[in-house]
C-alpha cells in the first residue's frame, strides 16, 4: 500500500531514520519546508555533531534552541546534556538541586559514564515538547534520527532501563515517555530507502526488527533516488543518437546502473507487500533521483520533492 | 600543493590504521581494501569492523564473529606472505570477556554477569561497543601478531565518542568518583537512609532526588562490584591513547563527494586535528568515473539533450557538486592542518562490489584510483 502525506501529517511525531548517507535530513527538511506551507506549525529535530538540517534552510548552525527557519518552521539541534538539565529545573523545577549538585564536575563525570542516560533525556525533552506544553505550540514535529544500527539502540534503551530494576522518578518518567511513543495514533517512524541491493536487504531485516522491538512503530518506507521510466527511455533514445556514439563505454554502464534502479524499485514494491500481507508496515511512496540540491531549498521543494505521497 | 602518494606507500608507513567517516560512504569497503591492498604486499593484516548493521560482512559471505579469523583472499598476485584475519565486534562477547578478564575473583565475575544491570547495558544500549573496540583493538596490538591492524569505526558523531571514550574514563578515575562518591554512598546506603555526611554523599543524595534513593543506591552497587572492570578498562584505555598517538597510527577519512556527507567529512577532519590526531589521508569514494565526465562533457552546449535527457542533466549536476565538495574539502583541510593531507579519489564501480570477487577487484581499483 502507498504512504500518504496524511499517514505522516495526521500524526504528532514522525521519526526519520535508514541506513547512513540516504537522504534522511532531506527528507526531513522537506517534510518540514512543505507542511509549513501547508499552514501547519512544525519543529524540526536532529541530534548530530555536524547538523544537516539547518544548512539545507541556509541557517548555519541552531544547537540547543528553537530557531525559526521560515514561516510555520522551526529548527533545533539537542543536546542531551541540556535536556537533563531542562529535565531538573524546568520539569522538576529544582534549579537550586540543579545548581548545587548537577552542575558538580564530579556528579557530571558520573552521569557521563552510564550508559543509556543521554538517550533516555533525549527522547524525555522529544515527549516534553511534543506533550507537556500547554498549549502545544507545534502541531508536527519531525525527528530526523541516527541511522539503522543506533536507532535499533536508541529506541531500546527505554525498555532496557524501566526493565533492569531500577525504579524511581526517572524510570516512572520513561515509562510515560514509552508510552507516548507507543501510541501509533500519535507517533511513526519512517524508513528511508534507496533502490540499491544492500538497502534493500537492510530494510526487509531492519523493519519487522524495529517493529517488534521499538515502541515506536514503523509506518512505512520512503525510497529515494528512484529514476522514472521516461527518464530511463530517453537516456535510452540518445545513447542510439549520434551524441552518444563516442561514449559507449559510459553510456552502457548508466544504463546498466538505471536499469538495476527501476528493477529495485519493482522489487522493493513486491517486497513490501508481501510484508503488507503478513501483517507488518508495509507502505512505501517513491521520490526522484535529484542529481544533487541547492541549498538553501527553493519554495516549493518539498511540494515537488514529495509529489508521490500528496497522489 | 598536495604531493602525490602512492596508497600503498602510505600503508606502509603505519602498523595501525583507523577508518572513519560519516555514514553510508563506504567505510567498512575501504577498510577490507586497504587490508587487501597490505596483505597483496605481503603483509600479516588484521581487520577490526564494527559496523552495527553487520550486513556488509553477510553480503561479501564473511561470517564474521567475535574471534579473529582467517578469511581467504583469493589474490593471484600476491607474493605468498600476506594475510588477513578479521573479525567483527559482538558487544557482548567481548564485554563479557573483559569482565571475566578483570573481575577480582570468580565468583565477582558471575555476579556481574548475572546483573540485571549489566544484562541491559552490555547488549541492548548504545555506547559500550566503543570501549569494546578500543579493547579489543589493544589486544590485538599486543599480541604482535600483526604488520599491520586496520579498525573500521562506526559512523560520524559514534566514531567521534569512540576515540573520546578513553578520556571519559580517565575523568571517572581522576575525579575519583568512585572512591570519593559512589563508594561511600553506597555504604551509607546499606546503612540506611537518612545518614549522609561526606561532601561526595551528600552530592549523590542530591541525585537521588532525581533518581530516587533507592534507584541510586542499586547503581552505586553495580559500580562497586563493577570497580576492578572499570579500572582494568581505564588502564587499558590509557594504552590505547599512546597507541593512537603513535606517529605509525595513521587516521584516514573516507567521505562521499556531495553536500551532507561533506559537510560532516569538514567536521570530522576538524575535530580529529583538534583532538591531536593526525589526519593522514582522505578518500573520496563513489566519484563519477572519467568516462562518464567525458560523456558530460562532449555534450556540455547540446541544448537539445538538456531538456530531453534528463538524466544527463541530472549527472552533470552532481559532477558540479562533486567539485566543489572536493574543493570545499581540500581548502578547509589547510586551515586544519599545515601538513599536507593527500586526497585519494574513487571511482564509483559499475561490478557489484558485494561479492568476493567484486571487493578483490575494488581493492585493486582502491590501490590505483585517481590521485590529486
Amino acid at each position: 500500500m502507498s504512504l500518504s502525506l496524511n499517514d505522516l501529517q495526521g500524526r504528532k511525531l514522525i521519526i526519520f531514520t535508514g541506513k547512513g548517507g540516504i537522504g534522511k535530513s532531506l527528507v526531513t527538511a522537506a517534510l518540514g519546508q512543505l507542511s509549513a506551507e501547508n499552514g501547519i506549525r512544525t519543529l524540526l529535530i536532529e541530534r548530530a555533531e555536524q547538523e544537516q538540517i539547518a544548512p539545507i534552510f541556509g541557517v548555519d548552525a541552531v544547537g540547543h534552541r528553537e530557531v525559526k527557519l521560515q514561516e510555520n518552521l522551526n529548527c533545533i539541534n539537542l543536546d542531551p546534556t541540556k535536556c537533563f538539565e531542562e529535565y531538573i529545573v524546568k520539569q522538576l523545577g529544582q534549579k537550586k538541586l540543579f545548581e548545587k549538585v548537577f552542575s558538580n564536575n564530579v556528579v557530571r563525570t558520573f552521569l557521563n559514564t552510564i550508559p543509556g542516560l543521554s538517550e533516555s533525556m533525549l527522547l524525555g525533552r522529544i515527549f516534553y515538547t511534543c506533550e507537556l506544553i500547554d498549549p502545544s505550540p507545534y502541531d508536527l514535529v519531525l525527528f530526523d534520527a541516527p541511522a539503522s544500527g543506533h536507532m535499533q539502540n536508541l529506541m531500546t534503551t527505554l525498555d532496557a532501563i524501566i526493565n533492569s530494576g531500577l525504579g524511581g522518578p526517572i524510570v516512572r518518567e520513561l515509562v510515560r515517555v514509552r508510552s507516548f511513543l507507543a501510541d501509533t495514533a500519535k507517533v511513526g517512524a519512517v524508513v528511508v530507502a534507496t533502490p540499491e541491493d544492500l538497502v534493500i536487504s537492510e530494510i526487509l531485516e531492519f523493519l519487522p526488527k524495529l517493529e517488534a522491538e521499538s515502541p515506536a512503530k514503523p509506518l512505512g518506507v520512503l525510497v529515494n533516488r528512484c529514476i522514472s521510466q521516461e527518464e530511463f527511455s530517453a537516456l535510452q533514445g540518445f545513447s542510439s543518437t549520434e551524441g552518444g556514439s563516442n561514449n559507449q563505454g559510459a553510456l552502457s554502464f548508466l544504463l546498466k546502473r538505471y536499469e538495476k534502479n527501476l528493477k529495485n524499485q519493482k522489487r522493493i514494491v513486491e517486497e513490501l507487500e508481501h510484508l503488507g500481507d503478513l501483517g507488518h508496515s508495509g507502505r512505501y511512496a517513491f521520490l526522484p533521483e535529484l542529481g544533487s540540491i541547492e541549498e538553501p531549498l527553493e519554495p516549493g521543494f518539498g511540494q515537488f520533492f514529495l509529489k508521490d505521497l500528496l497522489d | 600543493m598536495v604531493d602525490i602518494v602512492k596508497l600503498v606507500d602510505l600503508i606502509d608507513r603505519y602498523k595501525v590504521v583507523v577508518i572513519l567517516g560519516p555514514g553510508g560512504v563506504g567505510k567498512t569497503t575501504c577498510s577490507i581494501a586497504t587490508a587487501m591492498a597490505a596483505a597483496r604486499n605481503g603483509k600479516r593484516v588484521g581487520l577490526l569492523s564494527i559496523d552495527p548493521a553487520k550486513r556488509l560482512a553477510a553480503a561479501l559471505g564473511l561470517s564474521l564473529g567475535n574471534e579473529l579469523k582467517e578469511i581467504k583472499v583469493e589474490q593471484p598476485d600476491v607474493n605468498g606472505a600476506g594475510s588477513i584475519e578479521a573479525a567483527m565486534l559482538d558487544q557482548k562477547a567481548v564485554f563479557d570477556a573483559m569482565v571475566l578478564k578483570h573481575a577480582p575473583t570468580k565468583a565477582t565475575a558471575d555476579k556481574i554477569l548475572q546483573h540485571k544491570l549489566y544484562v541491559a547495558a552490555s547488549s541492548k544500549l548504545a555506547g559500550p561497543l566503543e570501549y569494546m573496540a578500543l579493547a579489543k583493538l589493544y589486544e590485538m596490538v599486543e599480541s604482535k601478531k600483526y604488520d599491520l591492524i586496520v579498525l573500521d569505526t562506526p559512523p560520524d558523531t559514534n566514531a567521534l565518542d569512540f576515540l573520546k571514550r578513553p578520556n571519559l574514563l580517565a575523568g571517572f578515575m581522576e575525579n575519583k568518583v568512585m572512591s570519593w562518591m559512589v563508594k561511600p554512598f553506597y555504604l551509607a546506603s546499606k546503612l540506611g537512609a537518612g545518614r549522609l555526611f561526606s561532601t561526595g554523599e551528600k552530592l549523590m543524595g542530591g541525585v537521588a532526588k532525581v533518581t530516587g534513593f533507592k534507584a541510586l543506591a542499586m547503581l552505586a552497587e553495580f559500580l562497586v562490584l563493577l570497580q576492578e572492570v572499570i579500572e582494568g578498562f581505564h588502564k587499558t584505555g590509557e594504552r590505547i591513547v599512546t597507541i593512537l598517538n603513535r606517529p605509525d597510527t595513521g587516521f584516514f577519512l573516507v567521505s562521499v563527494p556531495a553536500l551532507a556527507s561533506g559537510r560532516s567529512a569538514k567536521n570530522l577532519a576538524r575535530q580529529i586535528v583538534n583532538m591531536g590526531f593526525s589526519l593522514d589521508l582522505v578518500l573520496f569514494n563513489r566519484c563519477l568515473p572519467a568516462r562518464i565526465v567525458n560523456l558530460l562533457n562532449d555534450n556540455k552546449d547540446t541544448s537539445a539533450i538538456k531538456n530531453k535527457v534528463q538524466l544527463l542533466e541530472k549527472l552533470a549536476k552532481r559532477l558540479e557538486g562533486e567539485q566543489s565538495s572536493i574543493a570545499h574539502i581540500s581548502n578547509s583541510l589547510n586551515d586544519y592542518t599545515d601538513r599536507n593531507v593527500p586526497i585519494h579519489r574513487i571511482e564509483e564501480q559499475d561490478y557489484d562490489l558485494h561479492s568476493g570477487e567484486g571487493i578483490y577487484r575494488f581493492s585493486q581499483d582502491f590501490e590505483t584510483g585517481a590521485e590529486s
